[in-house]
């Protein structure tokens, strides 16, 4: 196939604007998959992509396609991440593309999270094919939005395609604005190889399956290649296209995508953005953009009932096989007891790797609050990196603590500009921008430190805004500040699993917020319990927990006893997933009071 | 397992109105199908004693809703065709369920003459708004009548024990008000007290009343020290507690709901009636086998006048589950859990797993203690039994 008949490209949609639709109808169009065994959202595999109407791993199909001109195409369909949390790999993805469409709702029109990617797109010259779906709902304003697409994105929204993914209404206009809008790739046939890997994962039989655009050259089964980032030599045992269904090929060439199986036994060994070369007919240039993977949060995950620790290990290590941005190593908490030190891009990574051994691997618990990695200087000139908050040395040893900043960009329409402002304030960031892009777009710059972020930001700009700001951020740099550690004590004892790193002046509040949620999710006990925040050695805040006066059931005649056990049995199920420290029942929420900030 | 002893539950559902904190098997209907309600008692008797090997019974308790509406006769019947399985043991315990609104003069004589030897009476209250809070159906005066008939039976031998229910922790009732109540109830010589805490059951008008704001809540605090207070309350009549709500003198503790706490088997008739015989599978990995009949009185009546029993439960008790109700029922008692008769039914592997269960709870501070083979909870902590049972069941 030459690379004219070639066109690649994603779909940018906010979610709910049945971006995972118009896949489903794409692939049932071109004969990717029969109507019968269409799954909704076929392409979004794990259960939690599809509860959660994200898309975490990147997936990329090849359609057949005869377009009106006669002329047989290729076109390869590369769904990307959605998520802040994610943004590196979403940049990459859309490398591999020349074009996007761009999907809007014909009664929503253009939304935030629409507006994050379209930047994206346009950074990497994509091509845009805007796409108003849901033409059939009965309050559809296809004029009014294709309005709204070229005074909010700035984007000619004339030959917009109206279609509705749902009834399968203008799914050929869809196709064939493709073919005529989004360009073939380019690039030199003969030069030397150069292969952008956009995403990768682990199969237990084939080892690592390389997902792979070839932007200059070919690739062909038996082939030796060099990866020119992390220098590893491989050859090339098979290639595969999805169709969806895997088919072996024998060469990839220019402009086409597929998966390379080359003998590479970690997902670590091939790093998103690598480029990959012919051994002996080096490229001289690998392929701009690639960038270390940083894990920006950390938290520890304990099991509940510690003699489950070798199942929750042998979990965390199937994941991490296919999860080349988390990392973990193993740690130990006097509260807690042995567990993992866990890495991640952000929350929403977190989030879904937790759930996914509690669903997939039936584990049971604990994770502590997130935490920033922190530079402690000490008095003896060290430097230590301090990822979690209980290993902080005695306030005497250290000098000073800096933290992570991060350079956020928030686009918003006007309106919005004082409820960010605000928030930003807040959390103790730096207005360094604010421009308009048009009349009713404005973005906004910030420094902010990475602690003030991870936690609920995300959720409070979205609700401050209704959704319309975007949030993207990335590493600055590490700035000295005022910090200090909030320990918690349960019945006197500190819980190190509990501890946070706060600013100085908002420790005291903090604190008090702290005790106060956490009065309200330890159930009562046999004995009081007091529940203290301290800075060092001042107690900041008390609040007892009361002991439990009666729990006893008063009748358990011949008619009781069954229902009654099965009663038992489910509370000691819930038990089981509440942590002995020391002497006190501590459950799981009460390790993320920390994280929710709203008082009520 | 063969019992070398029965005990028989007979279940009568029908009362002349439910009470509001009421959750039992029970029908209010304005005709009581007496006649057909004994035929079908004696049907299911047979159905069920058919793959049983007949032994003495030990003890017989007629409960309800309200058996005292069934008439001497009836009772007597039953108790009959049971004398003819299995015989009724010399010093048998029958028991009979009664309610005082419903109790006519020298009804319980008539009770007396047909073989019930124990009679068990709902007081629930000696105040008259107390008992018009509990909606019942009896009034003081209703109360102190039958308090007196049961005081003269057993003073005359015509009973050989009886025994009063008391509701307490009801919102408003203070310390002083139940030591009223206790002390009416054994001045009159009864050896036996019930005193149970008022509690909001699901699915109740008294839950609904609390749920909507209209009745408070229990006082969790009240109930606690109630509980805490009665041993002392019932000491002058020379009672005991020997369950947490049961209080006797030594040789009248209920030997019916003894068997139940033990872990024994009991067979049980009637609707919604909820029996515990040896495991029809024979599979040594089964305790037993537990049955609940349905609990709606047509659905149990048509099934039977058809020829089968109408379960709404059945199912085989594994030894993990038996030593969890052991657990569960058997620490409600004053003598504890009996860990070698324990052993005994689930094997020593599991009553050692318990014991090491028992260790960890009490470097938590959880109050079960090992006398000897027994596993007892201190008195003072009968209060918070449920959760000593949740640490080591």
């Amino acid at each position: 196939m030459r690379a004219e008949h070639i066109r690649n490209f994603s779909i940018i949609a906010h979610i709910d604007h049945g971006k995972s639709t118009l896949a489903d109808r794409l692939l049932e169009r071109t004969g990717a998959v029969e109507a019968r065994d269409m799954q909704a959202q076929y392409l979004d595999s794990m259960d939690i992509e599809r509860e959660r109407g994200i898309t975490i791993k990147s997936q990329a199909v090849r359609l057949q396609y005869t377009a009106q001109d006669g002329k047989a195409y290729i076109l390869h369909l590369i769904d990307t991440p959605g998520h802040v949390d994610f943004g590196y790999e979403v940049s990459r993805s859309l490398a591999a593309c020349e074009g996007a469409l761009l999907v809007v709702d014909a009664v929503q029109g253009v939304e935030a999270q629409t507006l994050a990617n379209v930047y994206l797109a346009l950074d990497n010259d994509l091509a845009l094919v805007p796409v108003i779906n849901k033409i059939d709902l009965p309050a559809a304003r296809p004029d009014e939005i294709r309005q709204e697409i070229e005074d909010g994105i700035g984007l000619d929204a004339s030959g917009a395609v109206l279609c509705s993914a749902k009834s399968g209404v203008g799914i050929d206009e869809v196709l064939e604005a493709v073919i005529r809008v989004v360009p073939p790739p380019h690039g030199e046939a003969d030069g030397p190889l150069r292969a952008l890997v956009f995403d990768s994962h682990y199969d237990a039989y084939r080892g690592v399956m390389v997902q792979v655009r070839i932007v200059d050259g070919r690739v062909a089964r038996g082939d030796k290649v060099y990866f020119m980032y992390t220098g590893g030599d491989y050859e090339v045992l098979e290639i595969r296209v999805r169709t969806p269904k895997e088919v072996p090929v024998d060469a990839l060439e220019l402009g086409e995508v597929g998966v390379l199986v080359c003998g590479v036994k970690s997902v670590r060994d091939v790093r998103v953005g690598e480029t990959i070369t012919h051994h002996k007919r080096r490229a001289t240039v690998p392929l701009k953009g690639f960038k270390e993977i940083k894990q920006m949060v950390y938290s520890g995950i304990f099991p509940v009932d510690s003699s489950d620790y070798e199942q929750v290990r042998d979990a965390i290590a199937k994941l991490a096989l296919n999860d080349s941005a988390f990392t973990w190593e193993p740690e130990t908490s006097s509260a807690l007891g042995f567990g993992f030190r866990c890495g991640f891009l952000g929350l929403l990574h977190l989030e879904v790797f937790q759930e996914r051994l509690e669903r997939e691997y039936n584990c049971t618990l604990i994770t502590t609050a997130p935490s920033v990695v922190y530079k402690v200087q000490l008095l003896d000139g060290t430097v230590m990196d301090l990822s979690n908050p209980g290993d902080l040395p005695p306030a005497g040893d250290i000098d000073f603590i800096s933290e992570p900043i991060v350079r956020a960009t928030l686009h918003t329409p006007s309106e919005y500009i004082g409820a960010i402002v605000g928030l930003c304030t807040e959390r103790r960031g730096a207005q360094k921008d604010l421009r308009y892009m048009s009349q009713r777009r404005v973005v906004l710059e910030y420094e902010l430190p990475l602690s003030e972020i991870i936690f609920d930001f995300f959720d409070r700009l979205k609700s401050a805004t209704r959704g319309y700001a975007s949030l993207d951020y990335e590493f600055l740099e590490f700035r000295r500040a005022d910090l200090c550690k909030l320990d918690i004590l349960l019945h006197g004892d500190i819980v190190d699993a509990l501890s946070v790193i706060v600013h100085r002046e908002a420790s005291y509040q903090k604190g008090k917020s702290l005790v106060h949620r956490l009065q309200k999710v330890i159930p009562r006990q046999q004995f009081d319990v007091a529940i203290q925040a301290a800075v060092g050695a001042r107690i900041i805040s008390r609040e007892t927990v009361r002991a439990l006066r009666k729990d006893v059931t008063a009748k358990c005649y011949g008619g009781d006893i069954s229902r009654k056990r099965k009663l038992l049995e489910k509370q000691k199920e819930g038990k089981r997933r509440m942590k002995h420290v020391g002497m006190v029942e501590v459950p799981q929420e009460a390790f993320h009071a920390v994280l929710s900030t709203d008082e009520d | 397992m063969t019992p070398s002893c029965w005990s028989v539950y007979v279940h009568f559902p029908y009362c002349a109105k439910r009470c509001a904190y009421c959750d039992f098997a029970t029908a209010a209907v304005r005709d009581i199908p007496r006649d057909r309600y004994t035929r079908a008692i004696l049907r299911e008797l047979a159905l069920r004693t058919a793959t049983l090997e007949p032994a003495p019974i030990a003890t017989v308790f007629f409960g309800g809703g309200t058996p005292s509406l069934w008439g001497p006769a009836h009772v007597g019947t039953v108790l009959r065709w049971l004398d003819d399985w299995g015989g009724l043991a010399a010093d048998a315990e029958v028991t009979l369920e009664a309610n005082p609104g419903v109790l006519e003069a020298g009804d319980l004589d008539g009770y007396a003459a047909a073989g019930i030897h124990r009679v068990s009476v709902g007081i629930q209250s000696l105040d008259a708004g107390r008992l018009r809070w509990l909606d019942r159906v009896h009034d003081v005066a209703a109360a102190r009548a039958t308090l007196a008939d049961l005081g003269r039976l057993l003073a005359r031998g015509r009973l050989r024990s009886a025994s009063a229910d008391l509701m307490f922790g009801v919102p408003g009732q203070t310390a002083a008000d139940l030591a009223h109540d206790v002390a009416g109830v054994l001045d009159s010589g009864v050896p036996h007290l019930s005193a149970y805490a008022l509690t909001v059951e699901a699915g109740t008008p008294l839950q609904v009343r609390v749920e909507r704001g209209l009745t408070a809540r229990p006082d969790e605090d009240a109930q606690a020290d109630q509980l805490d207070a009665l041993p002392g309350l019932v000491a002058p009549w020379g009672l005991q507690r020997y369950e947490v709500s049961n209080f006797a003198r030594i040789g009248h503790e209920g030997r019916h709901n003894l068997a139940y706490w033990r872990g024994n088997f009991w067979l049980a008739v009637g609707m919604g009636a909820h029996g515990f015989v040896p495991a029809s599978t024979h599979d040594p990995r089964h305790a037993g086998t537990r049955y609940g009949n349905v609990r709606d009185h047509e659905a149990w009546l048509d099934a039977l006048e058809g020829g089968r029993v109408a379960e709404a439960l059945h199912e085989d008790i594994d030894l993990d589950a038996h030593l969890t109700e052991r657990v569960m029922t058997g620490l409600r008692l004053s003598e504890g859990v009996d860990l070698v008769a324990l052993a005994d039914r689930v094997g020593l592997a599991r009553v050692d797993a318990l014991r090491a269960r028992v260790v960890l709870a009490q470097a938590r501070r959880v109050p079960v203690e090992l006398a000897g083979d027994r596993l007892q909870v201190a008195p003072s902590a009968v209060r918070l039994l449920d959760a000593v049972v949740r640490a080591v069941a």
